[in-house]
């Protein structure tokens, strides 16, 4: 090979990967799972700090502000519920549907 | 019939498992060819799979274009990022010279003489030469995916590949 640029590209591309390799998407896949994973824990722990503490919070107190406490408690929970949850029931219907 | 590039962004998108593992193994090889030319091969591997998450969780901040550019912007952000690391461009850079050991392989001299010359150069520089040279993208593909000006990504090819060439012995 004499021509400079070849040399230098096949001097590049000498270390490039193989073009298909499996190893490398299951990596993928498996940090993805893992950010997923991740992400509703924290979720899942900061709604659930969130409904102790409303809890106390309502239970505590009387008269209108434990109605309005039950209230807001019980909308939270629904939401946790459909942020952890809805992603996978969305893939599902998904699924079903294609 | 082979699925074009877009038409996999478009239903990775819409959260297509199969579509994103097409689109991974279709341009795992350029990526990772990119970011070994660009930094060290552990760092490389690790800034990869990190622009496939991207992938993942940003396709919906494609606008159409190139989507091989987009990937490579993608990778290109994230070395940069890594660039800015004390602690990852000194792993980075012991692990670069630590793997340019000369082997009796054919054609180890000159890819230790590229290697070494590509080590001595700005990362930007580094870059456009790689995505030219080594992953086969024109001028303005390279262009598109470092995000800089035309002209600015010719003139770091033009002056990268002098570097190089002196590097390997040979007149431009």
């Amino acid at each position: 090979m004499t021509n400079p640029d070849e040399r230098i590209t096949a001097a590049l591309r000498h270390d490039a990967p193989a073009p298909r390799d499996p190893v490398f998407r299951l990596q993928v896949l498996e940090r993805r799972e893992r950010q997923r994973f991740r992400r509703r824990a924290w979720g899942s722990l900061a709604a659930t700090v969130a409904v102790a503490v409303l809890s106390a919070l309502t239970a505590t107190a009387g008269g209108e502000a434990y109605t309005a406490g039950s209230v807001l408690l019980f909308a939270l929970v629904l939401i946790t519920v459909a942020v952890v949850y809805l992603p996978g029931f969305e893939r599902l219907i998904r699924r079903l549907s294609v | 019939m082979e699925e074009g590039d877009e038409a996999l962004v478009a239903a990775i998108r819409d959260g297509s498992e199969r579509a994103f593992n097409v689109l991974v193994d279709r341009h795992q090889q350029a990526v990772r060819t990119f970011l070994r030319g660009i930094t060290s091969w552990d760092d490389a591997d690790d800034m990869a799979q990190e622009t496939f998450l991207a992938v993942w969780t940003h396709a919906r901040s494609f606008r159409g274009g190139h989507v091989r550019a987009w990937l490579f912007s993608i990778a290109w952000r994230k070395a940069k990022g890594a660039q800015r690391s004390w602690f990852r461009r000194r792993r980075r850079d012991s692990s670069y010279h630590e793997s340019a050991v000369p082997t009796r392989e054919m054609g180890a001299e000159d890819r230790l003489a590229v290697r070494q010359a590509l080590a001595t150069l700005p990362l930007a520089q580094r870059a456009a030469i790689v995505l030219n040279l080594g992953c086969g993208l024109t001028h303005a593909e390279t262009a598109e995916a470092l995000a800089a000006p035309l002209g600015t990504v010719k003139s770091h090819i033009l002056r990268g590949r002098e570097r190089l060439r002196a590097a390997l012995g040979e007149q431009s």
